[in-house]
Parts: structure tokens; C-alpha cells; sequence
């Protein structure tokens, strides 16, 4: 998967048979079935809809673990994980990145952290 | 259907000493100690994680050796946490289509021989790519389904206690269930985090166990009257509604059309409370509440608009265990031994005439329903 984490948002595709934006999957589009589809960029700002603290995560991953759901601009779901050190609240703004195979997530506002 | 649950079998759900084999053999004996010396003719297994983490592949075939069945055919079945359900479908299908005589379907599990931290990470692979890619667990997903659903349909924490109440009560009546002393809802309230909003004793245990059937053609007082399972997409985040699980809703709306029989006729039901949380989604969704109604079943006053609903008699998976191969199916073994008036220790008075079973695969990627109805069905 080539998606990037530009500054200018995120890869996506728009469904040709549908309306329906989302990102890159082996799929084919996740609400109708279509296979066409068209690349798009995405906003990579987001809003948190739900966040929790894995006190046990699983093997290969480090405690406490933070992952969230958040919604993309234009509907897109997608699960990151949290790279800062407190879980955010839903509402939240976050900004979503791309880079070594997963999707991660930082507030959106403040510095940018070691990932 | 054409067929029916003649027996069912059990071994004590918890941190086991046995083997994979030597679980599924002690059930699969178990049951067939109920039937006499009648032929069997198939065996189905249902089991979740592969057992190569014993050194044990190709289960059935060493089951059928261990339990005498060499001229029977066989195979087994996979459907992640509801793999024990998925198993019991495949075999009443084919009894039922007249190929087979009388099946034992056995559904088991091994958990406990490894590290938390490996198990999580062993039952996290059933969960869609992308969301295992960011260290998503089954309590991490079950934990914002929760966040979710109290955002939605707030007031709920306390009833979410008392489902883990209520099962650690019912499980302590059942002897072959992990937990043997009940729990007050202080205790749970108080439960240490594993993924907030979910505390430890909102959650399942890691357990070894198994439980088997056998069904048999015809009818009786355990008669296969209605199976249904649909998917739903594996991530969490492809689902336009996560305070619910969409497959169990199209597994109910198949179940109850092809038994016809309605929810109100519905006497006991097994449902899939791997998360004390999903106990309230999962009433919902098989439409014994309203939408944000399922809480009100769990009351202290206990009444709701289910209250002639007797639940998880057997303790539920937060009582029972969760040996997650097994568990879909000892939710049928019990709803049959139930209407059988053969349950035991958790025997309602009745016996009852209508039983439903739902169970859940994956994060709720799969789901089925079962209902069984005293010489029932269409």
C-alpha cells in the first residue's frame, strides 16, 4: 500500500458505483460491492468517535496500547492508533497519518510526535 | 428442521490440566453416554485457534480414532468465536438433509497453556488487517462498541454491572462452569481497567473447555425449529452503526421466520455476553428490546419489556467461561438440555418449550442463531 501522510491529506478512493468514499482495502467497495473506483485525496483531520487504553495489549505491543476510532472528513471511518500519552475524548479533532503499514493519530493541534 | 438434540455433553469450563484432544473427547463421551450405543455417522468439530500451539492439527480425524467413530465422516468448522455454533449448523444441515442419520458435533478449546498477552494476540487474528495493524484487540474493539453505545443510550453503566451480576449468580448453580462464586456489583464497579469503559469483570475469561450434541434425524423436545447467520463486514470501522451488531439482527430475522415462532414464545435464550455490554446490544438486537432498551431488562427491579425471558441460565460466557471454540455451541448444549428438562443444576421449572441461542464470531463478523422448539419447527 503506497498511501501517503502528505500534508495534504490522505489517499482514498471515490466508489464508482456509489457515493461512498474510503481508503485503500483489498475490497471491493465496503457499503455497494463496486469494484470501480477512482483515487482521491482525503483531509487527514478527523474527530475521535471513541477511544480506550489497552492495559493488556497483544503480544508485541507495548502497555498501556491507545487505538481510536475516528471519523475522517466526508465519513470516513478508520481505526489509529494514538501516539500521544493520554486517550482523547470523543469529539475530539485529531489529525491522521499513514506510514509503515498503519493508520495512527495525533491531536490535531501541537507538535508533531516521534513515531 | 428435520432433526433434533438427542444429548448434550460437558466438561468443566476453567484452567484445565488436559489436552485439546483429551477436552473434546471428555464432551464428545460425555454426550454419547446419553444416546446409549446408537450409530453415529458424523462428527463435526468446532474449534477456533488451530491447535498447532499443542502440536495438534487435523482434529477430527484423531477424534474420530479417540472416539470410535472411524466409519463416520467428518470435518471441522471454523467461525472464530462462534465456531461451536457454526459447527452445530453445518451438522443439523446435513442431517437434516436425509445424507446423515445422527451427528456428534463437539466444539473446544485450549487458552489457558499460553500468556495473556499471546492468547489476545492469537484471538485478535480473526479481526480485519488493517484494525490488527494498529494493536486492535477483542476488548479494545468491545471497549469503544461500549464507548459507543453509552454515548448513545447513557444511564447504562449500572445495568452493564449487573449483567456480569446476574451471570456469576447463574454460573455458580452450574457445575461445569469457571466461576463458582457470584460477584457483587461493587466488586465489578471496582474491577480494575483491562480497555475503559470495560473493567476486568465486564469481560470474559481466557478458559479451557468443550461441549457437545448429538443431533439426530426427527423430531422431539429439543427439535432444530429455525438456524440463521449473516455477516458483517470484519473491521469495525466499515460498519455505518457501531452500537450494534447488524449480523445478529439478519440471524434472528432468519431464525424466527423459518421456525415460526415469535420473540414472545421464546422462553430461555444463551446469548453471546463475551462483554458484559454486548449482553444489552445483543437484546436489542434480537429484537427483545427496543434500541437503548436493553438495560432495562437488567434492573433492579427486573422489570423490562423481556421480563418473561429467562437469561444465560448456564452463566453466560461471563460465568461459564469462554473457551471460544466451545462456547457457541454449549449455548445450544444447554438450551437443548433445557427444554429436554435435562439441565440439571440450572433446570427452569417447566421445562420450557422455546429456546434461542446466539452466538458471535469475530467481533461480530459472523453470527448465528438457533432456536430449538419442543417438537417444533417448520
Amino acid at each position: 500500500m503506497s498511501a501517503s501522510d502528505a500534508p495534504d491529506g490522505l489517499e482514498a478512493f471515490a466508489c464508482g458505483s456509489c457515493p461512498t468514499l474510503y481508503l485503500p482495502r483489498p475490497g471491493p467497495c465496503p457499503v455497494c460491492g463496486g469494484t470501480s473506483r477512482t483515487p482521491r485525496r482525503v483531509s487527514a483531520e478527523a474527530t475521535v468517535l471513541a477511544a480506550t487504553e489497552l492495559s493488556t495489549p497483544a503480544e508485541g505491543w507495548a502497555a498501556p496500547h491507545r487505538i481510536a476510532l475516528v471519523e475522517l472528513m466526508g465519513g470516513i471511518r478508520v481505526l489509529v492508533e494514538w501516539t500521544t500519552d493520554r486517550r482523547p475524548e470523543p469529539g475530539v479533532g485529531v489529525r491522521v497519518e499513514f506510514a509503515d503499514g498503519r493508520y495512527r493519530a495525533r491531536p490535531a493541534s501541537g507538535p508533531r510526535p516521534e513515531l | 428442521m428435520n432433526c433434533r438434540v438427542i444429548a448434550s455433553g460437558w466438561t468443566r469450563f476453567g484452567r484445565r490440566s488436559e489436552g485439546l484432544l483429551d477436552l473434546a473427547s471428555a464432551a464428545g463421551r460425555a454426550a454419547l453416554e446419553g444416546i446409549g450405543r446408537e450409530p453415529i455417522d458424523l462428527l463435526v468439530v468446532g474449534q477456533m485457534l488451530s491447535g498447532d500451539g499443542e502440536g495438534v492439527s487435523h482434529l477430527v480425524a484423531h477424534l474420530a480414532e479417540r472416539l470410535g467413530l472411524g466409519p463416520a465422516a467428518g470435518w471441522r468448522v471454523d467461525a472464530a468465536s462462534a465456531s461451536g455454533a457454526a459447527a452445530f449448523h453445518s451438522a443439523a444441515l446435513a442431517v437434516a438433509s436425509g445424507r446423515y442419520e445422527r451427528a456428534l458435533v463437539i466444539g473446544v478449546e485450549k487458552m489457558t497453556h499460553l500468556p495473556t498477552a499471546q492468547v489476545t494476540r492469537r484471538l485478535a487474528t480473526c479481526l480485519a488487517p488493517v484494525e490488527q495493524a494498529v494493536g486492535a484487540t477483542m476488548p479494545g474493539l468491545a471497549a469503544l462498541v461500549a464507548q459507543r453505545y453509552l454515548g448513545r443510550y447513557p444511564g447504562a453503566e449500572a445495568a452493564i454491572a449487573e449483567v456480569t451480576v446476574r451471570a456469576r449468580s447463574n454460573a455458580a448453580r452450574n457445575p461445569f462452569a469457571q466461576f463458582s462464586s457470584p460477584v457483587s456489583r461493587e466488586a465489578v464497579e471496582q474491577s480494575r481497567w483491562v480497555a475503559p469503559p470495560l473493567r476486568l469483570l465486564h469481560c470474559a475469561a481466557i478458559s479451557d473447555g468443550a461441549a457437545a450434541v448429538v443431533v439426530e434425524r426427527g423430531r422431539g423436545p429439543a427439535t432444530v425449529a429455525g438456524i440463521g447467520q449473516a455477516f458483517s463486514p470484519p473491521a469495525l470501522a466499515d460498519r455505518p452503526d457501531s452500537t450494534c451488531f447488524a449480523a445478529t439482527r439478519e440471524a434472528a430475522r432468519q431464525a424466527l421466520e423459518a421456525a415460526r415462532c415469535s420473540r414472545d414464545q421464546i422462553q430461555v435464550a444463551e446469548i453471546h455476553d463475551a462483554f458484559a455490554p454486548f449482553a444489552l446490544i445483543n437484546l436489542e438486537d434480537l429484537g427483545f428490546a427496543e434500541p437503548g432498551q436493553g438495560a432495562r431488562y437488567f434492573a433492579p427491579s427486573g422489570s423490562g419489556p423481556v421480563v418473561h425471558l429467562q437469561l444465560n441460565p448456564s452463566g453466560g460466557l461471563l460465568g461459564r467461561g469462554h473457551p471460544v471454540g466451545a462456547s457457541g455451541l454449549a449455548q445450544i448444549a444447554e438450551i437443548a438440555a433445557q427444554l429436554r428438562g435435562d439441565a440439571g443444576a440450572t433446570q427452569l421449572p417447566g421445562p420450557p418449550h422455546w429456546g434461542l441461542a446466539q452466538s458471535i464470531g469475530g467481533l461480530g463478523a459472523q453470527n448465528f442463531v438457533t432456536i430449538l422448539g419442543a417438537e417444533g419447527g417448520a
